[in-house]
């Protein structure tokens, strides 16, 4: 074997051995190596039910109203889903309004507050307060809740105060 | 052509050993892990070899498990492979253990088999990278867990070797040939070996330059008397899976939806950005990496450039690389319509396919090495170079979808380019269009710039498997309590728990009342107990239809039995226990009592039929009665008959397939089937013992013709081959 490919040799098998190293040393947890951290993507598509001509989907936080006949689209891909008359909502009542409209830009559309109650997510439309199931980060999906469909809103309340209490009165609870 | 010296060993050495030990990464770091699959590997290989083990241990073949589904044949269930060479091993240690040593062994032959064959085209650490980049391919690697997949690559890399062998007198090829052959299909899934064969086939072909010279004639005979030899298992599997409930399904099309995502997976794996909850090896699947791909056409279009020179090399790249891998690519997402391809895995094309598109990739990075191509090597490096970072531009408006991917992933695109801005800054910018400059020797940095270049993309060839290894290894869980598809913890092979298995009466009927992939019905063979629910790939389609008609199942991953109950069906069919996920108030209410339960973790309720059926019964009186003196054995039942007054009927909970020899006295007789399709026979007062063994599908004539030919004339061909007339001349 010639000295420069002996050398060459060398230099790819260090290479290597580092890799599977690095590999090792991460998966001991002896080192934490945030580059060997790939996200999953989480979520399951959910098909909630077809709504005049539209086929409604629950996909994370999103639901989607996709007129029939267009493929799939990635609910990333922002400026497809408004080249396509793809619209994007909170919950299944809220698409359905979209539809109902034709067009995404309601008067009056779900905003989070960020506020998280037994498993129920709350947000606003003017006073009024609704809740949708939350969305369980480990699967990526709604919690189950007894009673109330994934991706339903329901509305809860005046206020934060009187949605928590209406929670509490209520007993919902996951499975 | 070039030729494996003996000082390169130790460095292919160490390239396997390394390759063992990866794959044997949580079973070095974390105690009472080992390497083994929770879903495939316990359920049906270690279960399925449990059988296969009592049986030969009894001199029987393993036919059938009775303790699978009301008995799944297993010679034909190509999960098992009770012949396969990776078998050997769990005659000696327990599954667990056998199963890690197996991914080891593998793995470290796999790796030499594939530098020697790598070594025939490129320089030590181009065919070592190549041998490495084929390997953990995403298929390929994900598969090296599986029993029935894990030795394809191994197979299948010294079929090429030993076919394309100049050293190895013509009986010596052929015996080694047939040798190979033999063991590759009892050692590895039939459907994997089919897909290998036009690659082994094209191999000597292409590589001689379409020229179909003696080896190719002589590679081809053998081939066809191998084929002929195994045509029994063959028929008798196709026979099988014709009537299986596998038939028609087709979980592999439709993952990814558009063809825009069919080429995103090859970029990215679909589990960093795709939704539909895509899991199991479909995360993994069809990732290539840009830079991979990239090289591979570099590659390609070098070869394509020189291809009158070196005209084999351009066949093997083209006819068995590229042209495979797109066709695999089309049928795989768009072919559901294809019957004959939408139950199968296309993207098993690939782990054949990868080897020749790894020729493109070494071709590439030996035309950067070749120092005769200094100036159009760097020219070629700085265009790859820049070709891996325009996609990390464009991105954020051509592939919105791909936001969040994780920062390796844009880290070894930008590997290259920083290091040519490294390279520009450390050597003088004239230097770059002085052409040529070959008759120097004063010793400059330019001198290693070819080397320079092929090893910055090696580098980025050997980053880009990270995604796959740290996916598939299971590296960011940090521990081996949560099982993934490479380890799990010693207990995760058996029973759990067990003291509700323990609970359980031995060669009594169960069923769990649970998705089947769970496996509470195949392992419970470990006690000796029988399983109801289905789960093999020769799971019986008119089994199935039979007990849907009678609205006894549920239709999930196969089937499983499930409520409202019918307390005599369940009876009939022997099943004794049923195992819930938690309380079931119908049975209670029909006093079917709670003899196990884990209520601390699982929730699991094991409830006893009041009735206690045993799987063999007979009438007596218009009654059914239970009848315990029956021993099982391999393949089969013994059974002592009970003294009755007159004819009457023997009931056995084993599904009346095709292929049972039934025996009264020892004398053959007819079954029937009950209307849930189990065993029934008639007998008189005077009958003693009824045997009931399986004999697998019945081979026509013709078949056995067949392969006694095979036989014979491969002793045949051996005997009078070239070598021995040539020594008959002298």
């Amino acid at each position: 074997m010639q000295a420069s490919q002996t050398k060459l040799t060398i230099i790819f098998l260090a290479f290597w051995t580092a890799v599977v190293g690095l590999l090792f040393v991460h998966t001991s947890g002896i080192v934490h190596v945030p580059l060997l951290t790939f996200p999953q993507a989480r979520g399951n598509l959910f098909f909630l039910q077809e709504y005049e001509k539209t086929n409604i989907l629950g996909i994370g936080e999103k639901v989607i109203a996709i007129p029939h006949g267009i493929p799939f689209v990635h609910p990333k891909r922002v400026k497809k889903f408004q080249k396509e008359n793809i619209f994007v909502g909170a919950s299944r009542q809220e698409a359905k309004r979209m539809v109902d409209a034709g067009t995404q830009d309601l008067d009056e559309v779900l905003y989070r507050l960020n506020i998280e109650y037994k498993s129920v997510a709350f947000l606003r439309i003017g006073k009024d307060i609704y809740g949708v199931p939350a969305i369980d980060q480990e699967s990526g999906n709604p919690f189950p809740i007894d009673g109330w469909n994934q991706y339903d809103e329901k509305l809860i309340g005046a206020s934060v105060e009187e949605a928590r209490r209406y929670m509490d009165e209520r007993n919902w609870t996951s499975n | 052509m070039r030729r494996f010296w003996w000082e390169e060993t130790p460095y292919a050495l160490y390239a396997a050993i390394s390759v063992s030990v990866l794959l044997c990464l949580k079973f070095i770091l974390f105690d009472d892990c080992f390497g083994f699959d929770t879903n495939d590997d316990v359920n049906h290989t270690f279960v399925g070899l449990h059988v296969a083990k009592q049986a030969l241990s009894a001199g029987e073949l393993p036919r059938i498990n009775l303790f699978n589904n009301f008995g799944t044949p297993l010679i034909g269930d190509a999960q098992t492979l009770p012949f396969a060479l990776q078998s050997l091993t769990y005659w000696f240690v327990d599954y667990p253990l056998a199963m890690s040593i197996n991914r080891l062994l593998i793995g470290f032959f796999t790796t030499l088999a594939l530098v020697i064959f790598f070594r025939q085209f490129f320089d030590p650490w181009i065919a070592i990278l190549c041998s490495l980049l084929t390997l953990f391919a995403p298929g390929p690697f994900w598969t090296l867990a599986h029993h029935h997949y894990q030795a394809s690559l191994l197979f299948f890399t010294l079929i090429l070797l030993i076919q394309s062998s100049q050293k190895l007198t013509f009986r010596w090829r052929c015996a080694l040939l047939f040798v190979c052959y033999i063991m590759f299909y009892y050692s590895v899934s039939i459907h994997v070996v089919s897909i290998s064969i036009p690659f082994i086939v094209g191999y000597l072909v292409f590589k001689n330059n379409w020229r179909v010279n003696k080896h190719v004639l002589s590679n081809t005979v053998i081939l066809i008397l191998a084929a002929a030899a195994t045509l029994p298992a063959t028929y008798e599997f196709k026979e099988l899976i014709s009537v299986s409930t596998r038939m028609g399904w087709s979980p592999y099309s439709g993952i990814l939806p558009t063809i825009r995502e069919q080429f995103l997976g090859l970029l990215i794996p679909p589990g960093e950005w795709m939704y539909f909850g895509i899991n199991g090896h479909f995360s993994i699947n069809t990732y290539f990496s840009i830079a991979l791909i990239f090289a591979a056409i570099a590659g390609f279009l070098v070869l394509l450039s020189n291809r009158r020179k070196n005209t084999g090399l351009f066949l093997l790249v083209f006819m068995l690389g590229f042209v495979p891998a797109t066709l695999a690519f089309g049928i795989q997402f768009n072919g559901e319509r294809m019957s004959l391809f939408n139950s199968v895995d296309m993207t098993r094309v690939w782990w054949f396919s990868n080897m020749f598109v790894m020729l493109a990739v070494g071709s590439f990075l030996k035309f950067l090495c070749d120092s005769r191509e200094g100036y159009h090597g760097r020219l070629a490096f700085i265009t790859y170079s820049v070709c891996l970072f325009v996609p990390v531009m464009l991105q954020p408006s051509l592939a919105p979808e791909l936001d969040n991917i994780g920062e390796w992933h844009i880290i070894l695109l930008m590997l290259p380019i920083f290091l040519v801005g490294l390279w520009l800054i450390s050597t003088n910018i004239k230097s770059l269009t002085m052409y040529p400059r070959v008759h120097t020797r004063k010793k400059t940095f330019l001198q290693f710039n070819p080397a320079f270049g092929a090893m910055c993309v090696a580098f980025c060839l050997i980053l880009s498997l990270v995604p796959t290894m740290n996916i598939i290894l299971g590296a960011s869980s940090k521990n081996c309590s949560v099982p993934n598809h490479y380890f799990a913890l010693s207990n995760k092979a058996t029973f759990q728990p067990n003291h509700i298995l323990d609970a359980m009466k031995p060669y009594s009927r169960m069923a769990s009342v649970i998705s089947p992939v769970r496996g509470f019905d195949l392992k419970a063979v470990f006690g000796d107990v029988l399983g109801s629910n289905a789960r093999a790939l020769v799971a019986n389609q008119r089994l199935r239809r039979i007990f849907e008609k009678q609205r006894l199942i549920q239709i999930d991953d196969t089937y499983f039995f499930s409520p409202p109950w019918q307390f005599d069906k369940l009876s009939a069919l022997g099943i004794r226990y049923l195992l819930t996920p938690g309380p079931d108030k119908s049975l209670e209410k029909n006093n079917w009592k709670v003899v196990s339960q884990d209520t601390q973790r699982t929730g699991l309720k094991l409830y006893e039929n009041p009735d206690q059926p045993s799987i063999v019964r007979y009438k007596h009186k218009g009654r059914w009665l239970n009848l315990h003196n029956f021993s099982l054995r391999p393949n089969g039942i013994s059974i002592e008959l009970p003294n009755v007054e007159k004819a009457s009927l023997l009931q056995i909970a084993f599904f009346n397939r095709e292929g049972w020899l039934f025996n009264v006295d020892g004398e053959k007789v007819e079954s029937y089937s009950s209307d849930l399709g189990m065993i029934e026979i008639p007998f008189m007062p005077d009958n003693k013992t009824v045997e009931v063994v399986y004999r697998g599908i019945p081979i026509p004539l013709w078949v056995r013709a067949v392969f006694y030919l095979s036989v014979f004339a491969f002793v045949s061909l051996l005997w009078l081959g070239p070598s021995r007339r040539r020594s008959d001349a002298s």
